[in-house]
């Protein structure tokens, strides 16, 4: 009987593992040169720009900048900002991701991202200022790239 | 020693005559004073004289007849003549002569000379190009970078590099590293080169009425991201992009936020990412260029006023793949064209007011893709044949506008033979809309249910846009 238990147990948190790992709100995988930016329709090929937004019900959309990923958002309001989860790549550690509210944003000078914002994103404060050393430019907020993003191209 | 018999000119003019010219000049100059003067109180005379005195009939002779003063100006236009043009040194750099790098030739440069590299490798990066001169390869002349960085870096106008081979800028994720960069200068000409496995080929940054052509440029990247584009203009005007061959970069050619410049008779192929890529780029035209086997084909996006024609879409294959992707462009005129084996010929989302003509969509997946939000679009005298998909949307709403084109799908009949069939032609297939939705669908393509339902919604339509029908499709193709 205690086997038995034992098994039941062990098969629901097998099932829960799964069911919320269905619903993990991770970023998923971006296949570089052949995933297509779900605003600009262009191919994803560049590693340290990109970002991702994961649905509440683990759903990814996909984006080859910071600025499309804004600029969608702005067209789709259906897309509840709170509930999901905006993913955006590490300059210095292509390929890394970073959560949306935890990322520092700069407006570059001299980096060209591949929407023409120039904008990109770091975690820390060491990363910033080894940035900002090297190329000039200016933290930007969220709320900044919004806007941005709201008035178009 | 062989004697060298110096002559005083070559064939840029009397250069070893320098000084003396201007010495000529000057003393032509203060002749010709001397003779005005001459002339204006002779006149001076003349007119003051009283009737009948002659004593003034010597300064009735026109000045003119003075052989002298036309000989003089004939003289002084011969020596007028460019005298920057004709300062010009030629500098001569070689493996064993007494300059031996370019660095070193150009520190010995003035303005307007010709640097000349003789046969041989020479092993330098980040050469700063800061005076107007002209590089030139005699030979087999090949600069290597030796992966450190930039090679040339121009900052100077008016430079001219011709017939270099120039290889092996490094690769970095941080800079945008060139085999040559123009770096916010005008007046320039890039021609005859060779660039082999550099990370960027040819990059201009905020530059303008310049010129770039005969240039051969190749990579062979792997990886997009460790992959740098073919020409690169960024924030440039007036750039003229001619007769270049594009193998293997990661974009062929790049445009952003460029203005007033031509693309003409390239061929980009092979490229990892797009053949041409174009953003923001207003009032720009690119003609008879072929892009060939593109993994993404070429995009045109957020543009006003951009004209293409002539160019050939060819073998742009995958799932992302497009012969021409139109995004947000407005006011522009697609013309005389050829789309072939394309996944998707066109496609257009967001864009308006375009003026297709006169275009052949032969054997392409989807001829052309039009979403719902483009309007007033017109599509006039094209040939499609043998596409798998002429016309798709995902709308039953249509604002484009089809006329006279001939499809090779057409099963009407022209009783009054006048080359115009009499049943209007609806080129979107249900099924087409259907694919449009569920992607997976296309796996019944050839079925006969599929056969059966496309030709009752051709009858009746019901689900495909109603209005989006060829009312004078042409019995046969185009000339």
């Amino acid at each position: 009987m205690k086997s038995f238990k034992f098994k039941h147990i062990t098969w629901l948190i097998v099932l829960a593992v799964l069911f919320l790992g269905g619903c993990s709100q991770k970023p998923q995988k971006v296949r570089y040169g052949e995933e297509q930016c779900a605003h600009c329709k262009m191919v994803i090929t560049d590693s340290r720009f990109a970002a991702e937004i994961v649905t509440s019900k683990g759903k990814a959309i996909k984006f080859d900048a910071i600025e499309c990923m804004a600029a969608y958002l702005h067209d789709h309001p259906e897309i509840n900002e709170k509930s999901a989860a905006l993913w955006v790549s590490n300059f210095a550690e292509p390929g890394s991701w970073i959560d949306q509210n935890k990322a520092i944003f700069i407006q570059s000078e001299k980096v060209q991202s591949p929407m023409g914002k120039s904008l990109l994103a770091l975690k820390s404060d060491e990363q910033v200022k080894e940035h900002l050393d090297q190329f000039p430019g200016r933290k930007i907020t969220w709320e900044q790239i919004k806007s941005l993003a709201a008035k178009g191209w | 020693m062989p004697v060298e018999f110096h002559r005083p000119w070559n064939e840029r003019g009397f250069y070893n005559l320098n000084g003396v010219m201007l010495l000529i000049d000057i003393w032509i100059l203060k002749t010709l004073t001397r003779f005005i003067a001459i002339y204006k109180t002779a006149m001076l005379h003349v007119r003051r004289a009283v009737p009948g005195d002659h004593s003034a009939d010597i300064y009735r002779v026109s000045p003119f007849s003075y052989p002298v003063i036309p000989g003089f100006l004939l003289f002084g236009l011969l020596f007028v003549a460019n005298p920057d043009q004709s300062r010009a040194d030629d500098i001569r750099v070689s493996k064993n002569g007494s300059i031996t790098s370019l660095k070193q030739g150009l520190e010995q440069a003035r303005k307007g000379d010709r640097i000349i590299l003789e046969e041989g490798t020479y092993k330098e990066h980040d050469v700063i190009i800061d005076k107007p001169v002209t590089i030139e390869g005699e030979g087999n002349v090949i600069i290597d970078g030796d992966r450190q960085g930039f090679v040339l870096i121009v900052r100077s106008d008016s430079v001219t590099i011709r017939g270099l081979n120039v290889q092996h800028a490094k690769v970095s994720f941080i800079n945008d590293n060139a085999a040559i960069l123009l770096d916010e200068v005008g007046h320039c000409v890039i021609e005859n080169n060779t660039l082999k496995d550099n990370f960027f080929g040819i990059y201009l940054a905020k530059s303008y009425d310049s010129i770039v052509r005969n240039n051969d440029i190749s990579g062979h990247f792997t990886s997009e991201s460790a992959s740098g584009n073919g020409i690169h203009l960024w924030y440039s005007k007036n750039i003229t992009i001619e007769n270049n061959r594009i193998d293997g970069q990661r974009d062929g050619i790049y445009f952003e936020f460029v203005e007033q410049s031509h693309i003409r008779d390239n061929y980009s192929t092979h490229n990892l990412r797009y053949g041409l890529h174009f953003m923001f780029s207003d009032n720009c035209t690119y003609t008879n260029n072929t892009f060939r086997d593109n993994s993404a084909g070429v995009a045109v996006m957020y543009t006003h006023h951009v004209t293409m024609e002539g160019n050939h879409f060819i073998y742009n294959w995958g799932a992302a793949s497009y012969g021409l992707l139109l995004k947000e462009i407005t006011d522009s005129s697609i013309k005389n064209n050829v789309f072939e084996h394309n996944t998707i010929g066109i496609y257009t989302e967001a864009s308006n007011r375009i003026q297709v003509e006169h275009n052949d969509f032969i054997q392409n997946g989807w001829a052309a893709k039009i979403m719902a939000n483009s309007v007033d679009n017109h599509f006039e005298r094209n040939n499609f044949i043998a596409n798998t998909f002429e016309v798709s949307t995902n709308s039953r709403q249509n604002f484009n506008h089809f006329d006279g084109n001939y499809w090779s799908e057409y099963e009407g009949y022209d009783l009054d033979r006048n080359g115009i069939g009499d049943v209007p032609y609806r080129p979107v297939r249900l099924f087409s809309y259907m694919v449009e939705r569920q992607p997976q669908a296309l796996i019944l393509l050839r079925s006969l249910l599929i056969e059966l339902l496309d030709t009752a919604e051709r009858f009746m339509p019901v689900l495909t846009p109603e209005t989006l029908v060829d009312s004078k499709p042409r019995m046969r193709i185009i000339q």
